[in-house]
């Protein structure tokens, strides 16, 4: 009953991203007609959302949610005086972080569909199509990236205790290394997230008319991937180590 | 009969940067009977029952807990399988309810007993449908050593289990602990309530910064401890009472005040001899006891 | 009946539980054939260790003064001879009166009588005691 009790503590902080995003994106859609004054040229519609949803914003949004999702672990629990009731049960510490980390990759996976569901079908309602293809390939670009993000706030959560330090310091990394990978030197040699997400410059992304064309980069995906699993278990270790 | 030992220790330290907080503590509890742990607050005994129950790392030394070390991971988590716990904090997830409580901590034993579950609900009057957070601290405590006691596990270790609790309740609690240790489950726990200790327990470990000063059977104190307090016409200097038998010297005036663990009677008499005026044998509760020795570490 | 033990009063548990049943037959409160507690039951009653009430249980029972039927719990096994021992506590319980009513008015008090009895017990302490 570990993931029960990983979902009664990321619950309530789940449900608002997810009320967050859901909004935004309604919003987005719903405000359309007023949303586009805010360009110089009129964009097509896909190129709105774009803008506000898949470049700016919402992913700005999506991406300090992730890391408020993965507040919490022994370590809270150890300010908390509950630490000792978990680790007094017959579990190894390695399935507590491991629990903790896929229920909130789940989520995060979950909050990425979020934008595919609500913008193609809420569109209609302002007489615009949003294509379903283009959502749904943004929601994989966005699960995966998203985890990697989720890991460094888990990560974080791994190391420091205290209500604020976690997601504080998760945050600073996270606008550090988007800094540092706006730098000309690691432009082209960094895997930029931010990019990833948005697609701004990526061989699969053109940018007149804001589309995504070519194939999802799988092998970009995939070694992000990796990297999510070995933080979990970098997490894992981190917390073996500990005395509580 | 011989009891299988269920805690055994040797030389299990744990170092804070500067401070030890155990230090060498070699010892070993044996089944089927209630043992206490005394010591005066910050002596140790939290961090020792941690590093037993691997949640804290020794810096050296190694343990077992029913046969299995406390140093593998895997090892202690197949004997936390056996063994109950109730922490000092009493704390529990504040978000659950109490019935939600029962129910996650079910899910992890076999030997669950629902019997005991529904018995203790209404003896402890827990409200099912309340969340933890809104339970006072008693409810709370209550709580916990519910998720305990439900169990049959073959070692049953206690952090201060009747802090928080009225009188009634602790009679309640010092039953469960006696009828735990009549079904088979070896008794562990840590106290500051003498009195409760006196009573129940039947062997007391006392650890006073960070080593263990005293491992006696209480029966055995009953028999063989003695204060002997010698008047006398004129002072008398301590080294003369330095006699095997004799665990502390106290002179005040013209009294010495012995404190004898054996040969009382042996020790009685060579006193006759120096020509004492007055005479003075009494017996000595725990908590003299347990003040003398760790006032003998200052 | 109801028993009393004392974890202050420098003798072992176990023993005083001993006394207090030897007492009760002795003194006809518990007879021949009456039952007591099983060990569980009594351990809680008087929340003491059950390994107390087993031990005193067994040392009566080699005494013969218990019967402990498997599963069905322990019998006051008195015997005749007991009956003499209670007359012989009845004649002791005068003579200390007379001892301690005499001592009193030589102008002792209750704590220096005390204190006498105390030590000539101790003194010799357990001298009849087995191991």
């Amino acid at each position: 009953m570990l993931w029960y009790k990983a979902w009664l503590e990321s619950r309530t902080r789940f449900l608002l991203a997810a009320l967050a995003i859901a909004g935004f994106c309604a919003c987005s859609v719903l405000l359309h007609r007023d949303g586009v004054q805010m360009f110089d040229r009129p964009p097509t519609y896909v190129e709105y959302i774009w803008e506000l949803v898949y470049k700016g914003y919402l992913r700005e949004l999506f991406l300090l949610l992730t890391i408020l999702l993965g507040v919490g672990g022994l370590l809270r629990e150890r300010d908390f005086g509950t630490a000792s009731f978990t680790l007094g049960l017959p579990v190894t510490r390695l399935r507590v972080v491991s629990v903790r980390a896929g229920l909130g990759l789940a989520e995060v996976v979950a909050l990425s569909l979020l934008p595919a569901l609500v913008i193609p079908s809420l569109s209609p309602l302002t007489g615009q199509s949003y294509p379903w293809s283009q959502a749904l390939q943004f929601a994989v670009l966005w699960a995966v990236a998203g985890a990697l993000i989720f890991m460094m706030g888990f990560l974080a959560s791994s190391l420091f205790g205290g209500e604020y330090t976690a997601p504080v310091v998760a945050f600073s990394g996270l606008l550090v290394y988007s800094v540092i990978a706006d730098l000309p030197f690691f432009e082209r040699h960094f895997l930029d997230v931010n990019d990833i997400m948005s697609g701004t410059g990526m061989p699969y992304f053109q940018q007149h008319g804001s589309l995504l064309v070519g194939p999802v980069p799988w092998n970009a995906l995939g070694v992000i991937l990796l990297l999510v699993f070995s933080l979990v278990t970098l997490a894992g270790r981190i917390t073996q180590q500990q005395d509580f | 009969m011989p009891t299988p030992c269920v805690i055994e220790t040797q030389e299990l330290t744990k170092r804070f940067g500067t401070f030890d907080a155990v230090r060498a503590l070699s010892f070993r509890v044996e089944g089927q009977r209630i043992t206490a742990f005394l010591g005066r607050n910050g002596a140790g005994k939290s961090t020792t029952i941690k590093m037993l129950l691997g949640m804290t790392h020794p810096t050296s030394g190694t343990g077992t807990v029913l046969g299995r070390s406390i140093t593998d991971a895997r090892a202690s988590t197949e004997m936390r399988r056996d063994v109950a716990y109730v922490g000092e904090d009493k704390q529990l997830y504040g978000y659950m309810t109490v019935e939600q409580m029962i129910r996650f901590t079910k899910s992890f034993y076999r030997d669950w007993q629902p019997e005991v579950e529904q018995r203790l609900l209404k003896q402890y009057q827990l409200p099912t449908g309340r969340k933890v957070k809104a339970l006072s601290k008693g409810m709370r405590t209550k709580l916990a050593l519910l998720l305990a006691f439900c169990r049959r596990p073959a070692l049953l270790i206690l952090d201060e289990p009747s802090e928080g609790l009225d009188p009634v309740a602790i009679e309640e609690l010092l039953q469960a602990l006696v009828a735990a240790a009549a079904d088979g489950t070896a008794v562990f726990f840590c106290s500051h309530q003498i009195a409760e200790v006196e009573r129940v327990a039947e062997q007391v470990c006392i650890i006073d910064h960070g080593q263990l000063v005293m491992n006696l059977s209480l029966e055995d104190m009953r028999q063989h401890y003695r204060r002997i307090t010698l008047g006398f016409a004129e002072q008398q200097p301590a080294e003369k009472f330095r006699i095997q038998g004799i665990q502390q010297i106290q002179t005040s005036g013209r009294q010495v005040i012995l404190t004898a663990n054996q040969n009382s009677d042996a020790i009685v008499d060579l006193a006759r001899t120096m020509d004492p005026v007055s005479v003075d044998v009494s017996p000595m509760g725990l908590r003299e006891v347990f003040l003398e020795t760790v006032k003998e570490e200052a | 009946m109801i028993f009393s033990l004392n974890p202050a009063a420098g003798q072992p548990l176990y023993l005083q539980l001993m006394q207090q049943i030897r007492h009760g037959i002795e003194t006809g409160v518990l007879q021949n054939g009456d039952e007591l507690p099983g060990i569980r039951t009594l351990a809680k009653e008087l929340v003491v260790s059950h390994n107390t009430v087993a031990k005193a249980y067994t040392e009566l029972q080699h005494e013969g003064l218990l019967e402990l039927r498997h599963g069905s719990g322990a019998y006051v096994s008195a015997r005749r001879a007991t009956k003499s021992r209670a007359e012989k506590v009845r004649l002791a319980r005068s003579r200390v009166q007379t001892l301690v009513e005499s001592l009193r008015q030589e102008g002792l008090s209750d704590e220096e009588m005390h204190r006498l009895f105390e030590a000539e017990l101790f003194y010799p302490t357990f001298a009849e005691e087995r191991d």
